[in-house]
């Protein structure tokens, strides 16, 4: 299970890979580790079962409101992943256009992510919140 | 000129080698992508499929052709029009028709090594392998059919791992990229989990596909002197 500063290099890594935007092939990629990582950090946190798979993240519900934002997020980067990159080439111009979109959507998912912690901090629970 | 639509049947369904797993591959050119419920009215009820619907413009569309585009050579081979409104069919084929080689077969070959490389990131820290062997299953099918390509025996559908491993002379290992591929089914809804995966079986297939790559790269700088 990833922590949240494994999360937060996820996302680096998937912003260090588009100051080259033909790679978009890699983003891709990227983008659903990144998904992935942080939809399971946040299902820890609200104390349900993580995601195996991106695809899986939109089935996942959660009652407590930082782990919905999180969530939230998630569904909405996959989808504009799908849009960006078709199932059957990475298109280039896409990118061009969206990735600003994605690129905004990462950063809010950053901060969504480090307020968790500072509300574990808070709680003095800095480790899990669910345990 | 705004109507101009063309709705395309390709992949397996268009081939006729449709199985349990594959999906219903439809492209879509035009200005606005219809729904998926309208495109699931025009297709038969015996497409049982999960239907996965690709969207480009009429631009987007022409400048993929200026480059060979890989996916564009596939749908020049094997695809089935559904639907066409205006002057949308003579439209596809004035850009079908003319397609130049595929030229970015060493750009694609850099991506798959720095995808199969971050599979180790991944791993390191604690994504499920399911996950990451269905990243190298992606990139097992992606890399099969480029190599297919290059090596001038086009093929698109889930054979081409087969196809290409044999032609790279390495068929002793498409069983384990299939397997990898069908974790990539898997993870895009097409299948049930075929089965538990250890670490040590992804890295298993990280060598493999390596090798897989060395050898395609091999093909690909040969080709181009």
């Amino acid at each position: 299970m990833p922590t949240l500063h494994d999360c937060i290099g996820l996302i680096a890594a998937t912003k260090a890979s588009a100051i080259n935007i033909e790679s978009a092939y890699v983003l891709r990629t990227r983008i659903k580790r990144s998904l992935l990582g942080a939809s399971q950090l946040a299902a820890e946190y609200a104390g349900v079962v993580g995601p195996l798979m991106p695809e899986d993240i939109e089935r996942l519900r959660s009652e407590d409101p930082i782990s919905a934002e999180i969530l939230g997020i998630c569904v909405s980067l996959l989808s504009k992943t799908r849009s960006l990159c078709q199932p059957s080439e990475a298109l280039d111009s896409r990118w061009h256009s969206g990735w600003e979109s994605v690129c905004y959507d990462l950063d809010i998912l950053e901060q969504a992510l480090l307020s968790t912690e500072t509300i574990r901090t808070i709680d003095g629970e800095p480790e899990n919140k669910s345990a | 000129m705004k109507r101009d639509r063309v709705i395309l049947l390709y992949g397996s369904y268009a081939r006729g080698d449709a199985d349990d797993v594959s999906d219903v591959d439809v492209l879509v050119i035009g200005p606005v992508k219809p729904i998926d419920s309208e495109i699931a009215e025009l297709l038969p009820a015996s497409y049982r499929g999960v239907l996965h619907t690709s969207h480009y413009t009429w631009e987007e569309f022409a400048a993929m052709s200026k480059y060979g585009s890989l996916f564009l050579h596939h749908i020049a081979t094997e695809s089935k029009t559904i639907r066409y409104e205006g002057d949308a069919h003579r439209r596809l084929w004035d850009l079908l028709s003319d397609l130049p080689p595929y030229r970015l077969a060493k750009r694609d070959l850099s991506a798959f090594r720095v995808t199969v490389n971050d599979v180790h990131a991944g791993l390191g820290v604690g994504l499920p392998p399911c996950f990451e062997l269905a990243v190298l299953g992606g990139v097992a099918r992606h890399a099969s059919v480029l190599g297919c390509y290059v090596m001038g025996r086009p093929t698109y559908g889930r054979k081409s791992i087969a196809r290409a491993a044999d032609l790279l002379h390495l068929s002793e290992v498409h069983k384990d990229l299939e397997l990898a591929h069908r974790f990539r089914l898997y993870e895009e809804g097409q299948c049930d989990a075929p089965s538990e995966v250890s670490l040590s079986a992804v890295n298993r297939t990280v060598d493999i596909l390596s090798i897989f790559l060395d050898r395609l790269e091999e093909v690909i700088y040969a080709n181009a002197a």
